[in-house]
């Protein structure tokens, strides 16, 4: 298992886990939010091929328009 | 000026500050639960001419979080209860009234009239409206939204950092976001949110302190969590680059 850490929460994952695998498990849907890993914007059409180092900072930032 | 008198106690605003506060002029798009406590916050504090703009009516259901109406505004549109309201708060400053919505062929000529933009609006199109919009006038914007028990605010100043679409380059699918309507809102996570972005409009208007610029402030109310994450700017912006 590799450790990162998204939205400021440590997280076990398996060395082979892409951003599609996290967020299913999160169970938010990629059409509304945007995720960084370490600053970075990734693509959503990146999401399946984009596996996590140790140590990756991630932030899963939702869309929001209320008010 | 007795009216200021706590605040201009404050060595950041002091008598200067409190010139700057009435003399500038801050637009609020939007008079719901983040537009509410924006307004009263921006008045009370003196803000010398506030824009309010909105083009509906006040609802029974709006007041378990838009504080600014009361039960007898019923029916009133936003934009005159609230000045009506904001009248009475304080009587020194100069309130225009907008019941109207914010499209291509209004935006330009309404903005240019303000020193910044508060965007408490309550869907997709007007946020991406504003922010080009503000971004090509060159006019910081402060950015605030809520859903649920969440809340993001953010300070879009044009030439010294990312605006919103760097982070939100397009908006979601229809239909994907539910609304305050259907997904519910909470009166005390709006106000928290709307104070944010007052705070950061006064910073602002008196260049104290460091706004948001670049960092979208991430408030979780389950958690009693803010953190704030950074916003890249995107080169290939198709607004701000
Ligand atoms: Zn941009």
């Amino acid at each position: 298992m590799i450790e990162i850490v998204v939205n400021g929460n440590n997280r076990q994952m398996p060395p082979d886990a892409s951003i599609a695998n996290l967020i299913s498990q999160l169970k938010v849907k990629p059409q509304v939010c945007v995720v960084e890993v370490n600053g970075k914007i990734v693509s959503r059409d990146e999401y399946c091929t984009r596996y996590f180092k140790h140590g990756d900072q991630i932030e899963i930032i939702r869309f929001m328009a209320g008010g | 000026m007795q009216r200021y008198s706590r605040q201009i106690i404050l060595p950041e605003i002091g008598e200067k500050g409190q010139e700057k506060l009435l003399n500038a002029k801050v637009l609020v798009v939007g008079l719901g639960g983040l537009g509410s406590p924006v307004a009263v916050y921006l008045a009370g504090a003196g803000v010398g001419t506030l824009g309010l703009l909105d083009s509906d009516a006040v609802e029974l259901s709006n007041l378990n979080r838009q504080v600014i109406f009361s039960t007898e505004d019923i029916g009133k549109k936003k934009a005159a209860a609230a000045a009506q309201r904001l009248k009475r708060l304080n009587p020194d400053i100069k309130i225009n009234e907008y019941v109207l919505r914010l499209g291509q062929d209004n935006i330009r000529g309404i903005i240019s009239d303000y020193d910044i933009v508060v965007d408490c609006s309550d869907n997709f199109p007007t946020r991406y409206l504003a922010n080009d919009a503000c971004v090509l006038a060159k006019k910081p914007l402060v950015h605030g939204a809520i859903y649920q028990f969440e809340g993001q605010v953010t300070v879009i100043k044009p030439g010294q950092g990312p605006c919103y679409r760097c982070l939100f380059a397009e908006p979601p699918p229809p239909g994907s976001i539910p609304s305050c309507q259907e997904a519910g809102a909470l009166g005390a996570i709006a106000g928290i949110i709307g104070m944010i972005q007052a705070t950061e409009a006064i910073k602002l208007i008196l260049g104290v302190g460091q706004p948001l610029i670049g960092k979208l402030l991430v408030f979780n109310a389950l958690e009693m969590s803010f953190r704030k994450v950074d916003i890249p700017q995107n080169k290939k912006c198709s607004v701000c680059a």
